[in-house]
């Protein structure tokens, strides 16, 4: 009884310690996160704009942006739309790129290095500036197509091609997820490749049936990550569009809309409101992403 | 523990809620810094604590300000030699100086106001001048100008009262008087014979001189910018019909109005005399030192007259100013706008900051910066010396500070105090871009694009 009362203390006393070096990452989240986050949530159902005498307007601001607001459905349509090509486009890179440096390269770690580079600074302002220059009508990508008779006009400055580069732009920065997905294959056996080459299956036969279903449960998490970071995307947009969403609203993306109603119209209640959509849409895309890939997530521990 | 802990959590949310739900307490009644701002607003509204303003009367005390502006590196070290030049005849005060960006700054000031920590004086343009008020972000220097502890001499009426809102003195001019000019390509247009632009020119002088320059032109090169999504000539344009973009509630202006003026545009557009959309889109965002006329594309474009001399220092070709057209049979009226200095409402130094302002619009040095920077400075008196100083061979003239002057003495005449900008008009004026881009990218026409705007416009306003 007295061993066990100690050995019940010493366990106590270890989490205590536990407890006392989580405190600091608590109220960081406590003040930097929750709290926001729970005042947003407030502000969305008042007019705030930036000055104490506001009012609490109830739903007002989520029945204005549904039924009112055109800007606010073309930020949709244009996230959607860059969501739906950059996500997949991203994965299918990616892993396209795991699988070949998965095959024992020399020097695959500079490859590694290489390829993850962009992603460190794939969404910063200088690298968005520099996309303004490479698809512009002078830009690099018009003088290489104009050496083989093909003229093109500006891609950032033309609604019809404009979303394409940024989707590029999202493309380009595979690198992290491409470190992931090489961490995954790495996990995978040989000889289930060994087995399923000595019964005769090909390369592709063996991709389908070996590689992607054991890859599924990293797949699913890149793919939630993705999906995240689609719908959050800004700066890109932001700088390309030089802060405006343009042209012709091309590049209105959820979050520049979001954020002209809270720092150009000043409409922070609004906007607000705004972002809780968007929490909603995300959160609501990646239940669904779990609920539909649940039939195709093998998980090994499950096995 | 687990218990604890979401005690802990659901203490804090209940917390968190209580004290946003708070907004009806006085604001007195909290020490918080964010609490403050608004009571510090109030103290600017409200005109009894205002009108018992005491002038600084120098002294030893130490004092310490915070001073914030945008623009280019240039304006920034002027900045910080009128800071130096200041601190050694004040040498108790220490005045640190913040660079910013224009687009930048206005966010900072709204978010460091809310925590009590926003620049005792900073920089703010016409454009901001209601959204700042009703957002108690600055103070009514009305009651200063009063005591005289912010001296107009020098300054005239309707410079001081362009930086006013229904009566209160929200800023006070700084830099240049300015109004808008067209800039030109003068050179290029030489070299085809086509007739230069003088001031008092109308709209067919322009159209006439575009259309004779457009045939012209290489392939790739235009006669004017696609200045129809310009919020400034779009401005100058109404103004000279009797209107307005905004009234102090809304837009000042018809859905007819807007739909000639992007007609126009877009039969420019498909004349060839302007860009096509795709180029011009490129270019919005950009600053004019790198437009596309600044860069040799076309040869034409709007911009405050102001920046002539900059504007002849950096580009390869010579650069003409004249006054923007006049509307036939419209009124002859071009208003004037300034940036200007306001001191924030949550400076504990109001009087200091006030006696440092007032230093900067007396200081003879200051005057001669933004005469050799713009052609033009805010106060008068030095305007008329520094001309007189030319004239006699005292002081050498700056390249371009000719035509600013004769585009000065032109429109003196004709200038009108800014129109209102009520809250929600920079946004508007972003709409007028994105209406222009429909029509020109064919995505709208003519009259779903006005309407579009209108709609927008609505809605930014009712916000």
């Amino acid at each position: 009884m007295k061993k066990k009362k100690t050995k019940n203390r010493n366990a106590w006393e270890e989490a205590r310690a536990g407890y006392l070096f989580l405190i600091p990452w608590m109220l960081g989240t406590l003040v930097f996160v929750i709290i926001p986050i729970i005042v947003s949530l407030y502000l969305s159902f008042t007019d705030y704009a930036f000055t104490n005498n506001f009012h609490w307007v109830g739903l007002k601001n989520y029945i204005t942006l549904i039924t009112q607001d055109k800007a606010f459905f073309k930020s949709l349509e244009v996230t959607f739309k860059y969501v739906f090509f950059a996500v997949p486009g991203t994965l299918i890179f990616a892993l396209l790129l795991a699988v070949l440096l998965n095959k024992g390269i020399k020097g695959l770690g500079v490859f590694r290095a290489i390829y993850y580079l962009p992603s460190l600074i794939g969404g910063s302002v200088a690298i968005s500036m520099l996309w303004r220059q490479v698809f512009g009508a002078e830009g690099i990508i018009n003088q290489m197509l104009a050496r083989f008779g093909i003229f093109m006009p500006s891609w950032i400055g033309d609604p019809r091609y404009s979303l394409f580069t940024i989707i590029i732009l999202h493309i380009w920065q595979f690198g992290a997820p491409m470190i992931i997905f090489l961490a995954g294959l790495k996990n995978i056996p040989a000889e289930l490749y060994e087995a399923a080459s000595i019964d005769g299956a090909g390369k592709v036969k063996q991709f389908f049936k070996i590689t992607l279903p054991l890859l599924s449960p990293t797949i699913l998490f890149n793919f939630i990550q993705q999906l995240i970071n689609g719908f959050k995307a800004f700066t890109p947009a932001y700088i390309v569009s030089g802060g405006t969403g343009g042209p012709a609203r091309s590049l209105l993306f959820y979050t520049l809309s979001l954020y002209k109603n809270a720092f150009s119209n000043f409409q922070m209640g609004y906007a607000s409101a705004q972002a809780w959509i968007l929490m909603i849409i995300v959160g609501f895309f990646t239940l669904l992403s779990f609920a539909l890939t649940k039939r195709f997530v093998f998980y090994e521990s499950k096995r | 523990m687990k218990k604890f802990i979401t005690l802990l959590l659901a203490a804090v949310m209940l917390l968190s809620m209580a004290a946003c739900g708070n907004q009806a307490a006085p604001a007195a009644a909290s020490s918080s810094p964010a609490a403050e701002a608004p009571a510090a607003a109030e103290k600017a509204e409200g005109t009894t604590a205002a009108a018992a303003f005491e002038p600084y009367v120098p002294n030893d005390e130490p004092v310490t300000l915070r001073f914030t502006g945008w623009g280019s590196a240039t304006r920034h070290e002027q900045r910080q030699a009128w800071i130096d030049l200041f601190m050694q005849e004040y040498p108790n005060f220490t005045i640190e100086y913040e660079a910013e960006t224009e687009d930048s700054m206005i966010e900072k000031i709204l978010i460091q106001t809310q925590a009590g920590s926003a620049p005792d004086i900073y920089q703010n343009t016409s454009y901001h001048l209601d959204d700042f008020w009703e957002k108690g972000l600055c103070v009514d220097l009305g009651p200063m100008i009063e005591s005289g502890a912010l001296s107009t001499e020098g300054y005239e009426d309707l410079l001081v009262i362009g930086q006013a809102t229904d009566g209160t003195q929200i800023q006070w001019p700084t830099q240049a008087a300015t109004v808008s000019g067209i800039y030109f390509n003068q050179s290029k247009l030489n070299e085809l014979g086509v007739e230069l632009p003088e001031n008092g020119w109308t709209w067919s002088d322009f159209e006439n001189i575009i259309r004779a320059a457009a045939p012209k032109l290489e392939p790739g090169v235009w006669a004017c910018q696609d200045e129809g999504g310009t919020y400034r000539f779009f401005e100058t344009w109404l103004i000279q019909r009797g209107k307005s973009f905004c009234s102090p509630t809304g837009l000042n202006f018809t859905k007819e109005d807007l739909a000639e003026w992007l007609t126009m545009w877009q039969n420019y557009r498909e004349e060839g005399l302007v860009p096509p959309a795709d180029v011009t889109s490129e270019y919005v965002g950009k600053s004019w030192q790198e437009s596309l006329t600044m860069v040799g594309k076309a040869l034409m474009f709007i911009q405050s007259y102001g920046v002539l001399i900059t504007a002849r220092k950096n580009a390869d070709f010579e650069v003409g100013l004249v006054c923007p057209p006049w509307v036939e049979g419209g009124e002859k009226a071009t208003p004037v706008i300034s940036a200007g200095y306001c001191i924030s409402s949550v400076s504990k130094h109001t009087p200091e900051a006030v006696f440092f302002l007032n230093w900067l619009n007396q200081h003879e040095q200051v005057q001669l910066d933004h005469f050799d920077f713009y052609g033009v400075c805010t106060n008068q008196k030095y305007n008329d010396k520094f001309k007189s100083d030319i004239e006699s061979g005292a002081m050498e003239m700056m390249d371009g500070c000719m035509e600013i002057m004769a585009v000065q003495e032109y429109l003196a005449p004709y200038n009108v105090p800014y129109p209102p900008n009520p809250s929600g008009s920079t946004n508007a004026q972003e709409l007028l871009i994105a209406a222009n881009e429909m029509v020109a990218f064919n995505q709208m026409t003519v009259e779903e694009a006005v309407d579009d705007f209108f709609e927008q416009a609505s809605h930014v306003f009712a916000g």
